[in-house]
């Protein structure tokens, strides 16, 4: 899908540029050229987006003591010894009586990454109509409104190395007193009922080790920029006009994080996993709003060739998963583009 | 106005105290005083009801009785009986006092007239090497003597006796008409003593098993021979006296909590004494409290509430209750209540009171089959694992075999439905109230109906 979307934007510059090169050679023949028609336009172009922001950072929240990575055994509503706020992830987990546990924290530093995009290679269409005219001086001016869709992929490169310490818990609780285990995947709750455990483990042991962790990857995301919002144009000769824009905007990012880990610990009493590949996606609206300069030169009665450049705030959006936190800053955007006006 | 300084001279000063010392000794003597307020209740029709007033002041006290604020003719006395009670004698009963120097009215004095202000029934009947039949008294207020007869079958049951609860009053057995299965019971307490206000428990019959060793097969009723149902108060004024057998609820023991339902479980019989069959038995579970972390005791498989006044303090309290369907006379059933009890450790105690109902059947919503984990029979139970949503709905559906579950004449289904908390959830078939019968292995196939999936 991102592919796909990724040559649209590439067939759509080469569309403009094609537009462009045909409705020049149209304006030479075009002997009413300088007055600019009324009524609706469209407008598109490649447009390139700057400033676009993203951060990964380590987002393994600080444990409790009885959170594990495959389970929980953690206090209900009885706040007692025994509780049905329990779960755990596989049945490999059970050796006889015994629920065993493990949990691994790897407080690598160093891993987070803050990242601007290089330009971003996208395109617009924008459609809208005049509203009304009136005079500024001895030139008319005219304002209308537009709505409008652009569309630019967004990737960083994610990897690295970090290194930190890391600390591995083994714990095992007694499922004795239970007729019959449920099975796994299992999820008790803090107001039950369910199977009652008692909370604390038969056994536990920590083992802390120097750990390093070696991360590649990237994260890409979609944007879908949607917009609404008023124009006002002033010719400043007979061919050329300048020209502004303004309103609201909605950014709607389409993120994945993909990336793969190894870690490795000083401590052999670890176990290593060998490389993991972890995959996050987020996605989300993010409201805001553009301001938008403009200048255009009259090809035909109809056409016209504009370069543009705007400023864009979306605000932040975040999600986590497989470990990380994303931030996505979209709280300063620049644009620049170019294309081809149609008016009917 | 004509304003002036008024001086008195010395025969006016003396006439103006002497006055004054009349009007002290006038007012120092003793007015009118109800010491003790009328007194109303609860009464039956065709009964007598009684008021009195106490009261103190100077010279002779003279009464006069209204109702609702209006005299009553020839009510003049410190007492007032009203008699043969019909319905629409109930009102606001007061008495004004008049003594020599006022006079003052008491304060309101309600009386309520019903058809069945008291009751005698069967309470718990239980087997100890005899039958014994507990008899409860739900009394008003107003008893000192509560009489009785109770019939029973001679071919299961013979030689009857009575222990009381009271030692302090008088019981008389009337064992004259035991061949023809009638025992007659009289609890008199002493002179002035009356049974208080709310259920409670008069003592227990025993008799001697002629054949079998099933307390319930007894055939029980209560009539009027040798003895009437009646009952009197202290005054000896007839009262009004309801006799009936009720379902028999008695528990084994107390709830224990069950680490693989994480819910307290208790067992109970619930029997059918009397001498016709039950289409509808309900069980109420009254006077559930808090835990120690202030969350109310619920009874998990509870099948329903209704309200109802149990502990006749006045109260209407939704209770919640599991109802058992077709308890025929002589037969009994072993229920399992499961408790949930957010803290695991405070042990329910409730009140269990029966009731016999119409018939009642539980219609089941349409829904969609959804895949049973595992079924597991283990120590009596069958234990079925399924995948649950959040606060989904859950019917569990049972037959003896597995064409049964496709029948809608044949399918059963268990209540409560389950309701879903997002994983896997272990429901537990213990027999009734959720399902007609303990499961045996191999004799019962489920399937699980999900509403709304």
């Amino acid at each position: 899908m991102k592919k796909n979307l990724r040559l649209v934007s590439q067939s759509a510059l080469s569309l403009t540029a094609l537009v462009l090169a045909g409705n020049a050679a149209h304006a030479q023949s075009d002997e009413e050229g300088g007055s600019w028609t009324e009524g609706w336009f469209v407008r598109t172009g490649p447009r390139l987006l700057l400033n676009a922001k993203a951060s990964v950072s380590l987002s393994k929240p600080p444990a409790s003591p009885t959170q594990y990575d495959n389970g929980y055994v953690q206090p209900d509503s009885s706040g007692g010894n025994l509780t049905w706020n329990w779960g755990y992830s596989s049945a490999s987990q059970v050796t006889g009586n015994s629920l065993n546990y493990t949990r691994l924290d790897n407080n690598a530093g160093g891993t987070v990454k803050d990242e601007t995009s290089d330009l971003s290679v996208g395109g617009e269409i924008v459609i809208g109509s005049e509203l009304t005219r009136f005079e500024i001086g001895d030139r008319v001016a005219r304002l209308g409104w537009e709505v409008g869709y652009g569309f630019n992929p967004f990737s960083i490169d994610y990897s690295g190395t970090a290194t930190g310490t890391a600390s591995y818990t083994q714990a095992s609780y007694d499922v004795g007193g239970l007729v019959v285990l449920p099975q796994a995947p299992y999820h008790g709750t803090f107001r039950g009922p369910g199977p009652l455990l008692n909370t604390a483990p038969t056994s536990s042991s920590t083992i802390n080790s120097a750990s390093s962790s070696a991360f590649n990857g990237s994260l890409e995301s979609d944007l879908h920029n949607f917009k609404l919002g008023v124009w006002l144009e002033l010719p400043v000769s007979k061919k050329f006009l300048a020209g502004v824009s303004f309103g609201y905007s909605s950014l709607y990012a389409d993120t994945e994080l993909t990336f793969t880990e190894n870690t490795t610990y000083t401590d052999l009493g670890i176990p290593v996993t060998g490389p993991v590949t972890h995959k996050v996606s987020g996605r989300d609206w993010n409201s805001g709003i553009y301001l938008e300069g403009r200048f255009g030169y009259q090809l035909s009665r109809h056409v016209s060739a504009y370069v543009n450049g705007g400023y864009q705030y979306n605000g932040e959006f975040k999600f986590s998963g497989a470990g990380r936190n994303v931030t996505m800053d979209f709280t300063s955007l620049f644009s620049v583009g170019l294309g081809v006006s149609y008016r009917f | 106005m004509n304003f002036s300084r008024r001086i008195l001279s010395g025969h006016q000063l003396s006439g103006w105290l002497a006055l004054t010392v009349v009007a002290l000794l006038v007012n120092g003597a003793s007015a009118a005083v109800i010491t003790k307020q009328p007194i109303g209740g609860l009464a039956g029709t065709n009964e007598s009801f009684g008021f009195t007033v106490e009261a103190t002041g100077s010279g002779t006290l003279t009464y006069q009785w209204l109702r609702n604020n209006s005299s009553i003719t020839g009510a003049t006395n410190a007492t007032y009986l009203r008699t043969n009670l019909v319905f629409s004698s109930a009102g606001a009963f007061s008495v004004r006092v008049t003594d020599s120097s006022n006079s003052i009215t008491s304060s309101n004095a309600t009386l309520l007239v019903t058809t069945q202000p008291r009751k005698v029934s069967t309470g718990t009947i239980t087997s100890g090497g005899q039958a014994q039949v507990e008899i409860l008294l739900t009394a008003n207020g107003r008893e000192n003597i509560v009489m009785l007869s109770l019939g029973y079958l001679t071919n299961i049951l013979a030689n009857p006796a009575f222990t009381s609860a009271f030692p302090s009053a008088t019981t008389t057995v009337d064992t004259s008409q035991t061949g023809a299965g009638l025992v007659g019971l009289t609890v008199q307490l002493p002179t002035g003593e009356m049974f208080t206000n709310g259920p409670v428990s008069l003592g227990f019959f025993t008799f001697d098993f002629v054949s079998g060793n099933n307390p319930f097969a007894g055939g029980y009723y209560f009539t009027n021979a040798p003895t009437p149902v009646a009952g009197m108060d202290t005054n000896a004024h007839a009262l009004v006296l309801t006799a009936s057998v009720l379902p028999s609820a008695q528990a084994l023991g107390a709830p224990a909590l069950n680490l693989q339902s994480g819910l307290f479980e208790q067992q109970l019989v619930l029997g059918n004494g009397g001498s016709l069959s039950l289409s509808n038995v309900q069980l109420f579970a009254c006077g559930l409290t808090n835990d120690s972390r202030t969350n109310a005791i619920r009874l998990y498989n509870g099948q329903g509430t209704a309200g109802i006044d149990w502990n006749q303090d006045g109260a209407i309290d939704f209770t919640p209750f599991v109802q058992i369907n077709n308890l025929t006379n002589g037969e009994s059933r072993q229920l399992t209540l499961e408790y949930y009890v957010s803290d695991h450790t405070t042990l329910p105690v409730p009140t269990f009171v029966t009731m016999a109902t119409n018939a009642f059947t539980f219609k089941t919503p349409p829904g969609t089959a959804q895949e049973i984990s595992r079924a597991i029979y283990t120590n009596g139970v069958f234990i079925i694992e399924f995948s649950t949503k959040t606060n989904g709905q859950y019917y569990i559906q049972y037959g003896a075999t597995p064409g049964d579950l496709m029948n809608s004449g044949t399918v059963k289904t268990a209540f409560p439905y389950v309701i879903g908390t997002g994983s896997r959830v272990l429901w537990i078939d213990n027999g009734p109230p959720k399902t007609d019968s303990p499961p045996t292995n191999g004799s019962r196939f489920y399937r699980v109906l999900g509403i709304g999936q």
